[in-house]
């Protein structure tokens, strides 16, 4: 093997795996830190803004950036209803909202292969052609993934450090007492954190679905590893689940290149473990 | 009261005389099959391959006077259930099938669920066709009652590779699969034939079905520079995923899906990749009149592009039709002894069951294999090569 292109090729892989989890993973965490539920359907809204892009972009023949906006606000848009309808009735309830989820999960998966049926669809990527970066082969469509994922994940960022509704979120997550006494309305920011959560996701649908195939269980991969990275990073924490996602994503990466994918994944749920014997809040705990 | 009696009594051996009657000469019965394939998830096409070829082959034998047996003319219907490719699945829709359903012909997708199933197949003396690889595992001498519909990936192997690595001066071969037990037989199948060349393995790989990412694993395999890569049993949406992928990280060698693939779903995934790509077992053009038929009936039934890995199985109802008029009996015992029997001018060509030299017994459906490439400027599959395994195999 030439040593620095494979090794480039590794830190490439590395940085597409973790944008693509982090997008998911800190969607779920947002979620989990205001409301204190555990969102179990936040993969299939992934799944269900991917098909969504798909019905837009090759069904009815729209341009793909036209369809990921509406896919997009469509999944906000979704989000608000789910807040309002569904979930604010049991904020801060563990139990009742992650049956809640599992229970969205299920239903709107299966509504999705009697709608869509069982063969899988492709989204045809805009973005032809691969370049070549320090000897690592990079296709249009992965650098795409990397450039929007950092810029989202720093748009994020700069959004909740440095923004008026981005401190109102820290600081329902650090004392919701205290934030009230503050003025800060506690439902609005539910929504609002839906609203990011919901539009984070679909954001990583319509980066990632041109590499992938779109079928009704997508979304059960991103959900699975938002899971580890929650944990790993540290429930509520931001910083925390960036660090967790570029971790995993990375350490996918390594393993799978030198051992295999199966290998890769148990190595994940590994460090997961002897990071939490360590230190069982997490990496970055409270965090935001 | 004594009327009453009287008349009851004529009523009641009435009854009891037209129950032992026997039917009428030629009454239409039911000859009950059993699917039990994935219809969902990354196999689908695969799974859905099946059900359709044995629906179609179906209508053909109910539309040109069923399966005759004696004065009896038995018509085919169908009872399915989804494996979701899994052996615990498998299992429990056969159980379904032939405690409840009651029936004694079924076929299975699926290495895993064929093995899995097989020993209540035995049991229960069921005639059993697997759409399977699965390799000794899957069909063998203690499980007499199950046949495979389509050749071992060793036998595809056996008759193409040769003529691939003389075409393209092969010396080099990585092997990758799923780690499920039809993907370790496949790599195992490949590993065995390219050794038997000569052919330096510079990497194996094994991933779970399910993967979507399949960029770490070809890094790996692809840094060791091989010829060639053989995609084992990667199918379904996972094979042009692979096979895009791989080009996308800058591969430019031979590409070989020896597993059965779905050209429409690989035209859908890997649109702009496929040019160049090897499939063993898919024909470019309509092999004969029946196979033309069956690809016009699908368009017209199912209306979608006609998916080439439907022939694969559009022999299972002609073969069986054919061994239960042989054997003059629907008895599967009876069936199962006629099969080898069976010699039919099948989807692919002259078809029979052989393989004993192999299996220990002849449980194999015998056709001929083509070797197709995709040609990228005219967007469809051009035949490079065909063979066939002997008589007397």
């Amino acid at each position: 093997m030439d040593s620095f292109p494979f090794y480039m090729q590794i830190f490439t892989n590395g940085v597409v795996l973790s944008c693509y989890y982090v997008l998911v993973a800190v969607g779920l965490n947002l979620i989990m830190g205001i409301m204190h539920i555990v969102n179990f359907a936040q993969g299939t809204v992934y799944m269900l803004s991917a098909m969504l892009l798909y019905i837009l972009c090759v069904e009815l023949g729209l341009n793909y950036f036209l369809s990921g906006a509406i896919a997009i606000v469509g999944t906000a848009g979704l989000g608000i209803l789910m807040e309002r309808f569904l979930f604010r009735r049991l904020l801060g309830q563990f139990l009742p909202s992650l049956v809640m989820s599992l229970g969205l999960l299920l239903a709107i998966e299966g509504a999705t292969w009697l709608e869509f049926g069982i063969i899988s669809k492709a989204v045809p990527s805009p973005f032809r052609g691969m370049v070549k970066f320090w000897g690592a082969m990079v296709s249009y469509e992965r650098l795409v993934v990397i450039i929007g994922g950092l810029l989202l994940i720093g748009g994020l960022f700069i959004f909740i450090r440095h923004t008026k509704a981005g401190k109102a979120i820290r600081a329902v997550e650090q004392d919701r007492e205290a934030a009230i006494l503050q003025g800060i309305e506690i439902t609005r920011i539910c929504r609002l954190v839906f609203i990011v959560s919901f539009s984070l996701s679909a954001a990583a649908a319509f980066l990632v679905s041109p590499m992938l195939v779109i079928d009704p269980t997508i979304g059960h991969t991103p959900l699975l590893k938002g899971l580890v990275i929650i944990v790993l990073g540290g429930m509520g924490s931001v910083t925390g689940t960036l660090v967790g996602g570029f971790l995993i994503g990375f350490i996918e990466s390594i393993t799978g290149s030198f051992f295999d994918p199966t290998i890769a994944s148990i190595f994940s749920f590994v460090i997961l473990m002897a990071t939490l014997l360590i230190r069982p809040t997490g990496l970055l705990p409270y965090r935001m | 009261m004594r009327k009453t009696l009287r008349l009851s009594g004529i009523l009641l051996s009435c009854f009891m005389i037209a129950l032992l009657l026997p039917p009428p000469v030629g009454s239409a019965k039911d000859l009950v099959i059993g699917i039990n394939t994935p219809l969902g998830g990354g196999a689908a096409p695969t799974g859905l391959g099946l059900l359709r070829a044995v629906e179609l082959g179906a209508e053909d034998v109910n539309a040109t006077g069923g399966i005759k047996v004696g004065s009896d003319v038995y018509t085919i219907k169908l009872i399915t259930y989804d494996n979701k490719y899994d052996a615990k699945e498998a299992v429990a829709a056969v159980n379904k099938l032939i405690y409840s359903d009651k029936v004694k012909y079924i076929a299975t997708t699926g290495g895993t669920c064929v093995i899995a199933v097989n020993p209540l197949i035995t049991e229960n003396k069921i005639l059993h066709i697997g759409y399977t690889y699965g390799g000794k595992k899957a069909t063998n001498p203690t499980v007499p009652y199950t046949f495979r519909s389509i050749m071992e990936p060793i036998h595809g192997h056996t008759i193409l590779l040769p003529w691939i690595v003389q075409k393209y001066n092969v010396k080099t071969i990585a092997l990758t699969s799923t780690d499920d037990e039809t993907g370790l037989i496949q790599a195992e199948d490949a590993e065995i034939v390219a050794k038997k060349l000569g052919l330096t393995i510079t990497d194996k790989a094994l991933a779970p079905r399910g993967t979507a990412d399949f960029t770490p694993m070809l890094t790996k395999l692809i840094a060791k520079k091989p010829q060639a890569i053989d995609f084992g049993s990667w199918a379904g949406s996972e094979g042009p995923l692979i096979c895009k992928q791989a080009k996308e990280l800058g591969y430019s060698g031979v590409m070989i899906f020896s597993y059965s693939q779905s050209i429409p779903t690989f035209e859908k995934v890997a649109a702009g990749f496929m040019d160049g790509v090897l499939f063993y077992g898919i024909f470019a053009t309509d092999p004969t009149p029946l196979a033309t038929k069956v690809a016009k009936r699908y368009e017209e039934k199912y209306k979608q592009k006609f998916d080439p890995i439907v022939w694969r199985n559009c022999d299972v109802v002609y073969v069986l039709k054919r061994a239960i008029e042989t054997a003059g009996s629907i008895d599967s015992t009876a069936v199962k002894n006629a099969m080898p029997k069976v010699h039919i001018d099948g989807v692919f060509g002259k078809t029979s069951i052989g393989g004993k030299s192999y299996y220990g017994l002849d449980c194999q459906f015998l056709a001929p294999i083509p070797l197709t490439t995709y040609d990228g400027k005219q967007k469809k599959l051009v035949e490079l090569h065909r063979g066939s395994m002997p008589a007397d195999y």
